[in-house]
C-alpha cells in the first residue's frame, strides 16, 4: 500500500489474537495453544480531518482495534502507519511516547474513566505535566481554558468525580484528552452510558471541538444512528472482520452487505409508517466461535443469502461504487 | 441517580467568564470518620478503650513512683492494694508499673512491625499485581512459602536465627505480616489496574511508577488500613507469646509476655499477676478490634462505591 | 363498549429515601393504570424514578427507602396492605419482574436449568395453561425445555446444563424472560430488559415480548430510557421526569403530537436515520438533583418555553385530548 500523506492512519492486515487461558496442566502437556481472533486481518485508512465511524456489536473487535491504535494492546501481526511511520516496527515500546502524544482516547464509562480520589484539576493536570511539560504557572490557566472549551464552569476543577453528573464527567474526560493536544482522537462509545438528553449535548460538543481544533476522529459505536450523525466514513465490523465501508450517507442509502442490512433493519424507528416490531422478519443470530473462526466469511452462519462457498473461501473486497466497498462473496 | 453536590454549574450557552474560584466546602474526612464512629456504639466503645489505654500508658507511670525493674523482695507477692494497684510480683516489683511499661513496649513493637510490614508488603504487592509475569510468580511463591508456616513457627524461626531482643521481635512481626499485606495489595492492584482511569493515564503519558503510587495506591488504602488494625491486635498477642516463651524481649525489660511468664509459676499464690496482664491484653485487643470495625465500616461503603460502579 | 377494569392501579404513589439530613423523594405522586394485556411504556432518564416505581409496585423498596403515600391496587387488592408472606405469593406468580442486568441477576453457582426448575416448582399456578409450561401434564424437565424453546433458544437440552457465565447477554436475557414467564403471570414488569444488548438481539427480544403478550395475555410494564424501543412495542406511554409524570397517552398520539416540552425535546434529540442534520437538537442543562428540586415544574430550568408561573407552581395534570394527559402550564 502506498503511504498516502492524506491519511493520518493506515492499517494494513492488522491481527490481534488473545491466547485462551490455559490450564496449568495444559502447559505441561504441550497442547496447541488456542487463540481468540479478536481482530483478524483488518485494513483501512483514516483521512486527515475526517471522522471515521467504526460500527459493530459486542464481540466485533472494535474496542480492541481502538486500544491497539493507542498501543495499549499489542497486535499479533500487521502494520499501523501513523503519519507515514509504522509504529509496530522494531521495539514498540520506543514508539509509545510518540504515539501517545498524537493519539488520545475517550472511553465509554464516564464513571470509571476518572480516578475517584483525584480532583478534576489533578486529573487534567496529568497530561499537561507529563506530555506538554507545562510550566507550573500556566497549568491552572490551561486547565480553566480546557474546562471552558468543553462547556464546564472553571470551579469544576475542584470537584471530585462523584460530585459530577455523567455528562459533566464525560466532558472532563474530553478536556483531559484534549490537554495532550492530540491530532487523532479515538472515542469508544463515548455517549452510550449517558442519559438521552445529555447524549445530544456531548455529540454536539464533539462536532464543535473537531471544527475548532482540527481534529481527526474515530468514533467507535454500536449505535448506527449516532455513528451516522457524526461520521464522514463508516466501516462495519463483525467478528474481527470489516464487512463494508462507505461514506456515511451512501452506506445508509445503499447498504449492500447482508449484515449491514440486518443491522439497519433492527434499529427501532420512531417513524410510525415503519414501525413494525411485530412484522419484522425473524433475524437469525448464530454466534460463531472466535477461537476457530471459519476461513471464509464470518457472517455465513447468520446470513440469509449464504452459499456453500461462503464458509471456506476467504472473502475479498469488491468496490461497488465510489469509495464504497463490500466484503461479500455475492459480489465477486 | 445523578446527584449534584456542590456549586458546579455547567449550562451550555451561559458560560460565565467569571474566573472566580470557589473551592467547595466539604466536611473534613476525619470529621466524617468521627461521625461514623460516634454512631456505632461498638466502635465508640472501642475508641474510648483505645484512648483510655493510650492515656494510661502515657501518664500512668506518674501515679506511682515505682521502677518497673528494681527488685524489692520484701514486698514480693503482695495482693492488690491502694499502694500497689495490681499487686506485686515475685521480685517485689509493682505489677501495675510493669504492665504500663510492658504495654508501651508491646505497642511500640506491634505498630512498628505492622507499619514496616505494610510498607514492604504494599510495594511488593504493587509490583506483583501491576507487572504480573515472572516477577509476580516469584514474589508470590516466596509469599506462599512464608504462608505455609503458622505465624508462631515463623516468628520462632526468625528469633532463633537473629537472636532475641526487641528489634528482632519487630522483624518477626514484620515477616509474618509482609505476605499478608502483599497478597492483599496484589489483589487490589489487579482490580484497580483494570479500571479505565488507569488505562487512560497510561495513554496520557504517565510512567509505571507514578501510576502505581499515585493512581493505584490511593485507591487501595482502605483494606490495607483495615488489615493493619487487625494486624496490630494480632501482633500484640504474637509478641506476648514469644516473650512468654523467653524468645522475645529479654528480662528484666518488662513486656506483657514476660510478665505472664513470671506470673505463671505463681498462678495459685498470686493470680493477680497473670490475671491483670491478661485483662490488659484482652481489653486492648477488644478496643483495637472494635475501633477497627468502625474504621472499616467507614471505609467500606466508600470502597464499594469507588471500585465497583 | 364497557370500560375495562384496570389490572393494576397506581394512585398518587410517593416513595422516599431517608438520609440522615433529609428526605429524598424518588417518586412523587404518580398515578396510572395498566389494563390487562396491554404494554405500557415508562420512559425516563436517571433520577426519573422509573426503576423505583417498578420496585415499589412489588414492595421491593428496602431501607432507607419506603413507600410514603399512595395506593397500589392489583386486581382490586391493595398491595401495600399485604404482609410480606402474601406479597411473596404474588411475586413471581401473578406479577413477574425482569431485572436490568442479566449477567448479575442469575445465580452464578447453579446451572440455568436448575434455576428454572426451581422457579417453576416454587411458583406453580394451579390450573393455568396458556403457555405450555403451565401444563401439568409435562414433567418439570420438559416444561423447562418448552419454556426455553418458547423464548427462542435453539438448543434447550444443551443450554439447561450451562452456567450463566457460559452464556451471552442475549441468551441470559431470554432466560430471565423465561423465568418470568414460568407461571404465566398477569403482569410483567420489565426494567430496561434490552439496554445492555446489541441491537439485533434487542430486536428479537422485543418481538418476543410482543409474542408473549399475544399468546399468554400478560400485561407488560416496560421501563426504559430508549424512545425507539417504546415506539416499537408499547400501546401507551408514560413520560417520567424527576419523579413526576410529564405526559401520558397512547403511543401514536404522543409520538405524533407530543405536548410536553420535555417529550418534544427527547424526540427531537434522538438522531434519526432518515434525517440529515448538522447539529443535533439538545435539551440544555443537566438533570436535576433530587436534593434541590425547583418549587414549580421540575423541568422548568431546562425548558425553552417556560413561563414565569412554571418556576413557582407545580402544573396540574390536564387531559388535552382523549386519554392524552400532560402536566404543563402551557395547556392550562
Amino acid at each position: 500500500m502506498n503511504i498516502n500523506r492524506q491519511h493520518i492512519i493506515e492499517i494494513e492486515d492488522l491481527k490481534v489474537y488473545f491466547p485462551v487461558h490455559q490450564h496449568i496442566l495444559g502447559n505441561i502437556f504441550q497442547r496447541k495453544k488456542e487463540y481468540i481472533h479478536a481482530v483478524d486481518g483488518v485494513s483501512f485508512a483514516v483521512k486527515r480531518g475526517e471522522t471515521f465511524g467504526l460500527v459493530g456489536e459486542s464481540g466485533s473487535g472494535k474496542t480492541t482495534l481502538g486500544r491497539t491504535l493507542t498501543l495499549m494492546v499489542r497486535p499479533t501481526s500487521g502494520k499501523i502507519f501513523l503519519d507515514g511511520e509504522n509504529i509496530l516496527e522494531g521495539n514498540i515500546k520506543e514508539h509509545e511516547p510518540g504515539v501517545r502524544k498524537k493519539i488520545q482516547m475517550i472511553f465509554q464509562d464516564p464513571f470509571s474513566s476518572l480516578n475517584p480520589r483525584k480532583t478534576v484539576k489533578q486529573a487534567i493536570g496529568v497530561p499537561l505535566k507529563e506530555q506538554r511539560r507545562e510550566e507550573r504557572g500556566h497549568v491552572e490557566e490551561r486547565i480553566i481554558e480546557l474546562l471552558e472549551l468543553t462547556g464546564l464552569h472553571p470551579s469544576t476543577r475542584y470537584m471530585y468525580p462523584h460530585e459530577l453528573s455523567g455528562g459533566q464527567r464525560q466532558r472532563v474526560v474530553i478536556a483531559r484528552a484534549l490537554a495532550a493536544e492530540p491530532e487523532f482522537l479515538i472515542a469508544d462509545e463515548p455517549v452510550s452510558k449517558l442519559d438521552l438528553s445529555i447524549k445530544a449535548q456531548i455529540i454536539n460538543l464533539f462536532g464543535e471541538l473537531k471544527k475548532k481544533m482540527g481534529l481527526t476522529m474515530m468514533f467507535i459505536a454500536h449505535d448506527l444512528r449516532m455513528a451516522k450523525h457524526v461520521s464522514n466514513t463508516i466501516a462495519v465490523m463483525y467478528h474481527g472482520h470489516l464487512m463494508e465501508m462507505a461514506e456515511s450517507q451512501e452506506l445508509f442509502r445503499n447498504p449492500v452487505h447482508p449484515y449491514t442490512q440486518t443491522l439497519l433493519e433492527a434499529i427501532p424507528t420512531l417513524n410510525p409508517e415503519h414501525r413494525k416490531a411485530q412484522h419484522r422478519k425473524d433475524l437469525k443470530v448464530q454466534e460463531i466461535s472466535l477461537i476457530n473462526p471459519p476461513q471464509g466469511c464470518r457472517y455465513f452462519k447468520s446470513c440469509a443469502n449464504a452459499k456453500k462457498d461462503c464458509e471456506r473461501t476467504p472473502v475479498k473486497r469488491e468496490n461497488i461504487g465510489e469509495r464504497h466497498w463490500v466484503a461479500c462473496h455475492r459480489f465477486s | 441517580m445523578s446527584l449534584l453536590i456542590g456549586g458546579s454549574s455547567s449550562n451550555m450557552g451561559t458560560l460565565a467568564s467569571q474566573k472566580d474560584s470557589k473551592v467547595p466546602k466539604r466536611p473534613h474526612p476525619v470529621r466524617l470518620l468521627w461521625e461514623q464512629i460516634y454512631q456505632s456504639k461498638s466502635a465508640l466503645i472501642g475508641f474510648m478503650i483505645v484512648v483510655f489505654v493510650f492515656l494510661l500508658i502515657a501518664f500512668g507511670s506518674f501515679l506511682y513512683d515505682y521502677s518497673p525493674t528494681k527488685m524489692n523482695i520484701a514486698e514480693a507477692l503482695r495482693p492488690p492494694s491502694p499502694a500497689h494497684l495490681f499487686g506485686t510480683d515475685s521480685m517485689g516489683r509493682d505489677v501495675f508499673t510493669r504492665i504500663i511499661y510492658g504495654t508501651r513496649i508491646s505497642l511500640f513493637m506491634s505498630f512498628s512491625g505492622i507499619l514496616l510490614a505494610a510498607l514492604i508488603g504494599v510495594v511488593i504487592g504493587l509490583i506483583s499485581g501491576y507487572y504480573g509475569g515472572v516477577a509476580d510468580n516469584l514474589l508470590m511463591r516466596v509469599s506462599d512459602f512464608l504462608f505455609a508456616f503458622p505465624s508462631y513457627v515463623l516468628a520462632l524461626f526468625l528469633m532463633v536465627i537473629l537472636g532475641f531482643g526487641i528489634q528482632n521481635v519487630l522483624f518477626a512481626i514484620c515477616l509474618v505480616y509482609v505476605p499478608i499485606f502483599s497478597r492483599l495489595m496484589r489483589g487490589m492492584t489487579q482490580l484497580i489496574k483494570a479500571e479505565q482511569f488507569v488505562e487512560a493515564n497510561i495513554t496520557l503519558g504517565m510512567s509505571d511508577v507514578k501510576i502505581m503510587f499515585l493512581e493505584i495506591l490511593p485507591n487501595a488504602v482502605s483494606p490495607i488500613i483495615v488489615q493493619g488494625t487487625i494486624g496490630i491486635a494480632f501482633a500484640v498477642v504474637l509478641e506476648a507469646g514469644l516473650s512468654f516463651l523467653g524468645l522475645g524481649v529479654q528480662p528484666p525489660t518488662p513486656s506483657l509476655g514476660i510478665i505472664l511468664a513470671d506470673g505463671k509459676e505463681f498462678l495459685r499464690m498470686a493470680p493477680w499477676i497473670v490475671g491483670m496482664t491478661g485483662a490488659m491484653i484482652t481489653v486492648m485487643l477488644l478496643g483495637f478490634n472494635l475501633l477497627g470495625d468502625g474504621v472499616r465500616d467507614y471505609l467500606d461503603p466508600k470502597l464499594a462505591r469507588e471500585i465497583r460502579r | 363498549m364497557s370500560v375495562k377494569e384496570p389490572l393494576l392501579s397506581v394512585k398518587q404513589l410517593k416513595t422516599v429515601f431517608k438520609t440522615r439530613e433529609t428526605e429524598l423523594v424518588a417518586v412523587d405522586g404518580i398515578h396510572f393504570d395498566i389494563f390487562p394485556g396491554e404494554i405500557l411504556g415508562l420512559i425516563g432518564e436517571s433520577g426519573s424514578g422509573k426503576t423505583v416505581s417498578g420496585l415499589s409496585i412489588l414492595n421491593l423498596i428496602s431501607n432507607p427507602g419506603c413507600v410514603a403515600e399512595g395506593e397500589i391496587l392489583f386486581k382490586g387488592r391493595s398491595l401495600l396492605n399485604l404482609s410480606e408472606r402474601e406479597m411473596r405469593e404474588i411475586r413471581g406468580r401473578e406479577i413477574a419482574y425482569i431485572f436490568q442486568d442479566p449477567t448479575t441477576s442469575l445465580n452464578p453457582t447453579k446451572t440455568v436449568g436448575w434455576q428454572i426448575h426451581h422457579i417453576l416448582s416454587a411458583k406453580r399456578r394451579n390450573g393455568r395453561e396458556g403457555f405450555r409450561s403451565g401444563n401439568e401434564a409435562f414433567s418439570l424437565k420438559e416444561r423447562t425445555q418448552h419454556l426455553l424453546a418458547d423464548v427462542g433458544i435453539l438448543s434447550p437440552e444443551k443450554v439447561i446444563s450451562l452456567y450463566p457465565h457460559n452464556l451471552s447477554g442475549g441468551m441470559l436475557q431470554r432466560i430471565l424472560i423465561a423465568m418470568a414467564l414460568g407461571s404465566s403471570p398477569d403482569l410483567i414488569i420489565a426494567d430496561e430488559p434490552t439496554t445492555n444488548l446489541d441491537v439485533i438481539v434487542e430486536a428479537q427480544i422485543l418481538k418476543l415480548f410482543l409474542k408473549l403478550r399475544d399468546t399468554v395475555g400478560s400485561a407488560i410494564l416496560f421501563i426504559t430510557h430508549d424512545i425507539g424501543v417504546i415506539a416499537e412495542t408499547c400501546d401507551r406511554v408514560i413520560v417520567l421526569y424527576a419523579g413526576k409524570i410529564m405526559e401520558r397517552g397512547d403511543i401514536d398520539e404522543v409520538l405524533n403530537h407530543p405536548l410536553h416540552p420535555y417529550t418534544v425535546g427527547l424526540l427531537q434529540s434522538s438522531p434519526r436515520l432518515e434525517e440529515e442534520k448538522e447539529k443535533l437538537y439538545q435539551i440544555k442543562g443537566e438533570l436535576p438533583s433530587l436534593l434541590e428540586l425547583p418549587k414549580g415544574c421540575r423541568f422548568s430550568p431546562r425548558c425553552d418555553r417556560a413561563l414565569p408561573v412554571c418556576a413557582e407552581t407545580l402544573p396540574p395534570m390536564i387531559e388535552v385530548q382523549k386519554d392524552h394527559f400532560v402536566s404543563c402550564h402551557l395547556y392550562v
